[in-house]
């Protein structure tokens, strides 16, 4: 494996129960995630993100299948390759009998010491130093939330791997933590974010892969979905006439017409110029030329609507 | 694995249920004493001033804190156990320490030394001030401590005292990695305890090979080691060494069994 590539799956499945009455969470995922890249892990609640990072960490055992981090098998010798991973787990879990501070000693003893300095530093960073002395159970969730990014961010990890992480932020909150997600991927560090939200996805990654069901039904560079999703709308003083005259067309991928008589057509974009001149040419005016940029939330809902997408699309 | 330990430590004395324990184990030792003192002094004339003075004068007065422990022990113990390992799956913290790169045979070896040991240092603490309380009765009562081969059968009886508690610090052990819950591992433990005295009296009424059965249960081979405790032991107790190895054949069953089963769970959120 490339050394470039920080996780690989290899047909990772995943089958809770037995064979006939089990519930198969995962089924034949195959992600690649670059070093250094972004990547969103995005798919409905229940779709499986949290059993595929459970698997990741060791904590789920996977039916068949396998997983490579930093290009070795994670079945030779896991808890060495976990040594170089932080996770924010869903849930935040902790001790909520101790202090903020004593649960981040609890874990950096477990890890074999790091220095005191480090845990004043990143409870700064999530903005926890002055309530780092109360027990967890006095915590909010938004703060147990901060508390489980300040102990990802306690050791030098070249991997971080976040579930759901701005769960229970307020919106000023969700932001500094898209903030601080942002930075350290500026850093050079290769982050696995899962989330349901999409535009959580599309502002901070700049990969994704859609998880449906336990399946991977689209992934890619997430600029790339989008501009596959690109379509350009016209209005025309005769919309039937232009359809028929633009079906002709082979470089026109698709045209459709809604029930207002716009007219949504798929095509290179530097081919745009060439609609309206034919257009013009055979005496139809155009009144409106509008580039419609799907979301990736359009997106998500298309390919996550079943029967539509009904096999795996690779998007370079 | 001492990172580990000293981990558990931290988190044991943060916790007040140790302590709580710890306290309730030494009320049950001195509770007794303090009650068969004032007994003693009020009925300095009386029929059972000889029962009363044998509770509070060494060396008699220890056999009566040995067999006392493991009664109550059992059960503390087992709180003990299932609630150091079953509330890291209730709280999700076990997924946090093993997302750490923790391997999940060092963290249940470290889970099961850190009670072993509390649970030696709980008894040690309960024996010594038991001791130091009725060296102080008998000083009161007798005017002076004999101790004769007092040493030898201290430790024997302690040894002993320690292997019955292994078998419920294990079973609890298991229990709690398979039912995930603490107070579902209690119950369990405790289930077991008195579902065994109940079968066994029940199977030890009838003939045949299913009389035999008893002398296989933990209860009865618990019975049997302690009742070597006695200063004075009655003469039909089976062999120590066949009433230990059952102890640690059960041991092990529960230990071989929580391994077997941590090392293949799967611990979802």
């Amino acid at each position: 494996m490339p050394d470039d590539i920080v996780i690989k799956t290899n047909g990772l499945t995943k089958r809770f129960g037995s064979s006939s009455k089990g519930i198969l969470a995962i089924h034949n995922l195959n992600i690649e995630v670059k070093r250094g890249s972004i990547f969103g892990f995005l798919g409905p609640n229940a779709s499986g993100k949290t059993t595929t990072i459970g698997m990741l960490l060791g904590l789920v055992i996977p039916t068949s299948g396998s997983i490579e981090l930093f290009g070795q098998d994670t079945k030779v010798d896991l808890p060495s390759l976990l040594q170089r991973t932080s996770s924010v787990l869903e849930n935040s879990p902790f001790y909520p009998y101790l202090t903020g501070r004593n649960n981040l000693e609890v874990f950096t003893k477990t890890m074999g010491g790091l220095h005191r300095e480090r845990i004043d530093e990143v409870l700064t960073i999530v903005g926890l130093k002055k309530r780092s002395k109360n027990k967890v159970k006095t915590y909010s969730l938004g703060m147990r939330q901060r508390l489980c990014i300040a102990m990802a961010l306690l050791s030098d990890p070249e991997l971080l791997i976040f579930d759901e992480p701005t769960n229970g932020l307020d919106p000023e909150g969700i932001i500094e933590i898209r903030e601080l997600i942002r930075s350290l991927g500026k850093e050079g560090k290769t982050i696995f974010l899962s989330s349901h939200l999409l535009h959580e996805v599309e502002q901070v990654c700049d990969h994704v892969a859609i998880l449906n069901k336990g399946k991977v039904i689209a992934h890619g560079p997430v600029k790339g979905l989008l501009r596959r999703s690109r379509m350009l709308r016209m209005r025309v003083s005769d919309a039937n006439a232009a359809v028929s005259m633009l079906m002709d067309i082979d470089w026109i991928k698709t045209i459709e017409t809604d029930e207002d008589m716009a007219i949504f057509i798929e095509a290179p974009e530097d081919k745009y110029a060439d609609i309206n001149e034919t257009l013009v040419k055979q005496g139809i005016r155009v009144s409106e030329m509008t580039t419609i940029e799907d979301t990736l939330e359009d997106f998500f809902l298309e390919v996550i609507d079943e029967g539509k997408v009904p096999t795996e699309k690779q998007h370079a | 694995m001492l990172d580990l330990i000293r981990v558990e430590f931290f988190k044991l004395s943060k916790r007040w249920m140790p302590y709580v324990l710890v306290l309730v184990l030494l009320a049950s030792i001195l509770i007794p004493i303090i009650v068969s003192y004032i007994n003693y002094q009020s009925e300095v004339d009386g029929f059972q001033i000889i029962d009363w003075k044998e509770a509070l004068v060494l060396p008699n007065a220890m056999q009566n804190i040995f067999n006392s422990i493991p009664g109550l022990g059992i059960i503390l113990v087992a709180i003990l156990a299932a609630s150091t390992v079953g509330t890291e799956y209730g709280w999700g913290t076990l997924r946090q320490t093993l997302a750490r790169g923790i391997s999940r045979p060092r963290y249940l070896t470290s889970k099961l030394l850190s009670i072993g040991i509390v649970s030696f240092i709980g008894v040690i603490i309960a024996i010594t001030i038991g001791l130091i309380a009725t060296s102080i009765t008998s000083m009161v009562v007798e005017g002076e401590i004999i101790w004769g081969s007092f040493t030898g059968y201290f430790f024997a009886s302690l040894g002993r005292t320690l292997l019955v508690l292994v078998v419920y610090i294990s079973m609890a052990t298991f229990f709690s990695v398979l039912l995930r819950s603490t107070a579902l591992s209690i119950m369990v433990t405790i289930a077991w305890f008195i579902g065994e005295s109940i079968i066994g009296g029940l199977l030890s009424m009838s003939s045949g090979w299913l009389a035999d059965i008893p002398q296989y249960l933990i209860m009865y081979n618990t019975n049997e080691l302690m009742a070597l405790n006695s200063l004075d032991p009655r003469g039909d107790i089976t062999d120590w060494w066949q009433s230990a190895g059952i102890l640690l054949a059960y041991s092990t069953v529960f230990i071989v069994a929580a391994y077997y089963r941590f090392l293949r769970q799967d611990l979802t959120a």
